[in-house]
């Protein structure tokens, strides 16, 4: 079984500021780590192959400096690890950086590729689907587990309040959350990556890569006034009692209700059952 | 997260208002204390060593500067231990505060406020208003006030800013805020004024503009003057936000240097010292309004009680500066442990409001910190080595057993603690189950860390006999091994009949409640009113009978008021001044505790008791008759609240 696990080097977001006057993100001095979901895929990958055998190779796109990220994939325990950065790249977005990732991993063996379901730096979640669009097989988003049985995928996905089962014995692309495991610390090993440069990408048309391949156009980047914010928003213009009340139930984004239920396990494994939605989820 | 990696970069950076430099952003906000010495009419509000000493001990702390909430009328005084701005008796007592709290590097500020139709009196001998009104959750009426008398009163606001500029003390504040004199004048629902003063925004305006523009007068251009500004009354009919904005940038033109965020009024009091029940930062929203509205520096308020939420609320632009009035009752070493990066020794505020309101704002303490108000005992750097190091042998692992270890493990000696359930916490365990409780967890989560950071040796599991106390041979031993709920026997009860459990076994098995359940409360605290909340949240058909006038008389009345509103919202029957007087069959008699005439209820499956608990204290007395060194702390002694244990066992653990 051969697991092929899509990685990014990002600034730690944490740590990042936005100019007030030039309203770009300030990138100077900001820590570069792999980007958490990614390292979330890798575990899963690596877990996988504890359980059921095969390799695990690991690919990344970027200038020089993204080796590092390659090589900590490598000490936790990652087989083979390649780093596609060529002049040509440069300002790639996520459709070039798609195709590009695509025709080098379909060039490669693979029953499974992971991507993480986005990186925290763009948040985009575009580049697992588009190189599963190019591959031209199944992918599934919002993945929060993957086991194999047999010949099968058992892949598990959140939706919302709910858990999706899936099955199936295709190669897939998954796109896996950054709560899906938690990674592990890397010992460091022999192994390193190797650089491949846009001659090694068999048939890779120069015109989809790199700026010539990049529709996309950031305009500016902003402090958003609608991103969750810590605090409660609440609407001014209710009766004093209401603002009282949406202050207590968390504001106006306040989350549904969550029902009480109680019992003893078996009742409420069957009030659970008899959920009208939960029957259609469940086998 | 010991040796956390948060960077407190906006929280711990000095900032300036007006020409008043602060160290850090951390702000104590004013409270009434209670403290001020009271001996009779005409010599009461005078400002006292305990004090001093409550604000000393926040800027010993770390705080960039400490808030002091007087009254500048003796003639209306919000209690009579509310000390008097305007009183020159209390000069030198303000000059000392000065000159102690600036050793610390960290800013003194008068808030001074004149009760108008608020006060803690009752029943009060005169309450004044811009309009004859009370206060709709007072039941006093009010005197419409004369304009000679506002003359005067604006005389006592600039004579207490210009007494206090004088002794030192570095900036003005006065409360347009939840209580006084002031809001009533630029609030439409108080002030129906025919002259000046009412009427028009900006008649409305003028009496607190005119007190300014005297006491700017009077101080100077530079001398900082705040307002603490009530941005929403959260009254039915009185003003909100956006009014408050209005006043803001109303009073920014009018030259005022800050704006300390405040919300709330006597009639929505848990809006304005908000217990659990209302979320952490609640009034951020507010203060990112003011910030967008005006210039002027803001104070962000209300449930900010960790310097991460403190660093994010700043870095969102929410406020300049973080006021934080409980949490600094509740630990004054946050500004500092912050600054060390030791958020894990951070002792949370709970919002529980029992030790700082519960007995009406009248001698503010702090159910964690016995320290807050008896500064000169247990204040910091009071907590001395011990003369000579002892084997301490704990026996309990509830809150006052975890206190009573972490005292004697801090002053040295060598403490082992034993618990014979498998979790630290006794009864907090229960009690942060119930809904919106579950910050009293906080309490046993600060005393674990404390255990773990000074060594003690935890064993749990293990119930503690006079053979493992023979075999450890302890120097002194501790005994906290709590109480055991008893169901009082003048129930009289058929076997056979409904299940009777009491509110402990109730909160410990959720399987054990029915669908109709009756909780009886023979004591008034939360063993009831907590348990009918859970009960109720359950969806169980709940009816509740007190011998009380009403129910939860001795919950604190923030948090009572909202327990009510949540029990009657969710249709629980409450029936007062009735005692149980048998349960048979799924029926059960109730008698009116007055008049003794009896009534029968029906149809319930469960009753939960909440009665009197009582001292489990078999062991310490065999322990003591053997001989040993023992002594009794918490429950053991005698059953209480969390506050009266954790007293009792931070004195046990200084007396080893
Ligand atoms: C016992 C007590 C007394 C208070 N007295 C005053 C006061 O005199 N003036 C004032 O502006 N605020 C007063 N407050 C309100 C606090 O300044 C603060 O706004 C409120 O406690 C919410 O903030 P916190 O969550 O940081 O405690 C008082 C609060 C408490 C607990």
């Amino acid at each position: 079984m051969n697991i092929v696990v899509c990685i990014k080097q990002v600034p730690d977001t944490n740590e990042v500021q936005i100019n007030k006057e030039t309203n770009n993100l300030v990138r100077e001095g900001v820590p570069s780590i792999m980007n958490p979901f990614d390292e979330a895929g890798v575990e899963l990958s690596l877990r996988l192959k504890e359980n059921y055998g095969g390799k695990v190779t690991v690919v990344s796109m970027g200038p020089g400096q993204a080796e590092e990220v390659l090589q900590q994939a490598l000490d936790m325990g990652a087989d083979e690890a390649y780093l596609l950065s060529d002049r040509t790249f440069a300002g790639s977005d996520t459709l070039a950086t798609g195709y590009l990732l695509s025709q080098f991993i379909g060039g490669l063996e693979y029953d499974l590729i992971v991507c993480g379901a986005e990186a925290i730096d763009g948040s985009t979640g575009q580049v697992g689907p588009i190189i599963a669009e190019n591959l031209n097989i199944a992918q599934f988003t919002y993945v929060n587990g993957i086991a194999r049985e047999g010949k099968k995928w058992k892949i598990t996905r959140s939706v919302g309040k709910y858990m999706e089962q899936h099955e199936t014995e295709q190669k897939i692309l998954v796109c896996v959350m950054r709560q899906s495991a938690v990674p592990r610390e890397g010992k460091s090993c022999g192994r390193t990556p190797e650089k491949v440069g846009a001659g090694a990408v068999e048939g890779l048309n120069p015109d989809r890569v790199g700026s010539a391949g990049s529709p996309t156009r950031v305009v500016k980047i902003q402090m958003s006034d609608s991103r969750q914010k810590s605090y409660v928003v609440i609407d001014d213009t209710l009766p004093a009692r209401e603002r009282i009340q949406m202050i207590i139930n968390g504001g106006i984004e306040q989350k549904a209700q969550v029902e009480f239920m109680r019992g003893s396990a078996e009742s409420l494994a069957q009030k659970i059952l008899s959920i009208p939605e939960m029957s259609k989820v469940l086998p | 997260m010991e040796g956390t990696n948060q960077k407190f970069t906006k929280l711990l950076s000095p900032f300036k208002i007006g020409k008043m430099e602060l160290k850090n952003r951390f702000i104590f906000l004013p409270h009434l204390t209670g403290y001020a010495i009271d001996e009779g009419w005409m010599d009461c509000g005078l400002f006292s060593e305990r004090n001093i000493q409550h604000y000393v001990e926040r800027a010993k702390g770390g705080a960039a500067a400490v808030t002091v909430s007087q009254n500048v009328d003796p003639h209306s005084m919000m209690s009579d231990e509310y000390p008097v701005g305007s009183d020159p008796r209390n000069r030198e007592n303000f000059r000392r505060l000065a000159e102690e709290v600036h050793k610390y590097g960290c800013r003194c500020i008068t808030q001074l406020n004149h009760g108008g139709h608020n006060t803690l009196k009752n029943p009060p001998q005169i309450l004044v208003a811009p309009s004859q009104m009370p206060e709709p959750s007072c039941h006093f009426n009010t005197k419409e006030l004369e304009k000679e008398e506002m003359e005067q009163i604006k005389d006592y606001y600039v004579k207490a800013a210009v007494l206090q500029q004088g002794v030192g003390w570095d900036a003005v504040e006065l409360k347009i805020a939840h209580d006084g004199l002031l809001r009533t004048f630029i609030s439409p629902l108080f002030n129906k004024r025919e002259d000046e003063y009412g009427g028009s925004f900006e008649n409305m305006m003028r009496y607190p503009l005119e007190i300014i523009e005297a006491i700017r007068k009077a101080v100077g251009p530079d001398y900082p003057i705040g307002i603490r500004l009530c941005v929403d009354e959260f009254i039915e009919g009185g003003y909100s936000m956006e009014y408050g904005l209005k006043v803001a940038r109303r009073l920014e033109e009018a030259g005022v240097d800050y704006l300390s965020t405040d919300a709330g009024s006597f009639s929505s009091f848990y809006m304005e010292i908000p217990p659990a029940v209302v979320p952490l930062g609640f009034a951020l929203y507010m203060s990112a309004e003011l910030k967008k509205t005006v210039d002027i520096p803001v104070i962000a308020f209300g449930r900010i009680n960790d310097p991460v939420q403190a660093e994010m609320l700043l870095s969102e632009n929410c406020a300049d500066l973080v006021g934080m009035c409980r949490q600094l009752i509740c630990d004054p070493e946050t500004p500092n442990k912050t600054m060390r990066g030791e958020l894990d020794d951070i002792r949370h505020c709970i919002a529980c409001n029992e030790g700082c309101l519960g007995n009406d704002g009248i001698d503010v303490e702090c159910v964690q910190n016995p320290g807050a108000g008896r500064e000169k005992y247990f204040g910091i750097g009071t907590l001395t080595p011990a003369e000579a190091g002892k084997k301490v042998l704990v026996i309990g692992g509830g809150i006052s057993g975890m206190k009573a270890a972490e005292i004697a493990a801090k002053r040295g000696h060598s403490v082992s603690l034993y618990e014979q359930s498998d979790k630290l916490g006794g009864q907090v365990l229960l009690i942060e189950k119930m809904p919106y409780r579950a910050e009293v967890g906080e309490v046993y989560r600060y005393l674990k860390y404390q255990l773990k950071r000074h060594g003690v040796d935890i064993h749990l599991n293990t119930r503690v006999d006079r053979q493992l106390v023979e075999q450890e041979a302890p120097d002194v031993i501790i005994a906290a091994t709590g109480s055991v709920p008893v169901i009082p026997d003048y129930i009289k009860m058929d076997e056979a009949g409904i299940r009777v459990i009491d509110c402990r076994q109730a909160m410990r098995h959720l399987e054990l409640i029915g669908q109709k359940v009756l909780i009886f409360d023979d004591i008034g605290y939360y063993q009831a009113g907590g348990t009918a909340d859970y009960v109720t949240a359950l969806g169980a058909d709940t009816t509740i009978v007190t011998t009380s006038n009403f129910l939860g008389c001795d919950i604190e009345g923030t948090n009572n008021t909202l327990l009510l509103k949540r029990l009657y919202e969710r249709g629980a029957e409450i029936i007062a001044s009735h005692t149980i007087s048998e349960i048979k069959g799924d029926k059960v008699t109730i008698r009116n505790v007055y008049s003794q005439a009896e009534r029968v209820l029906g149809g319930y499956d469960t009753v939960i008791i909440a009665a009197q608990s009582s001292s489990d204290n078999q062991l310490y007395k065999e322990l003591k008759a053997a001989g040993k060194d023992i002594r009794a702390v918490g429950d053991c002694v005698a059953p209480r609240a969390i506050e009266q244990v954790i007293f009792d066992a931070e004195l046990a653990g200084r007396g080893i």
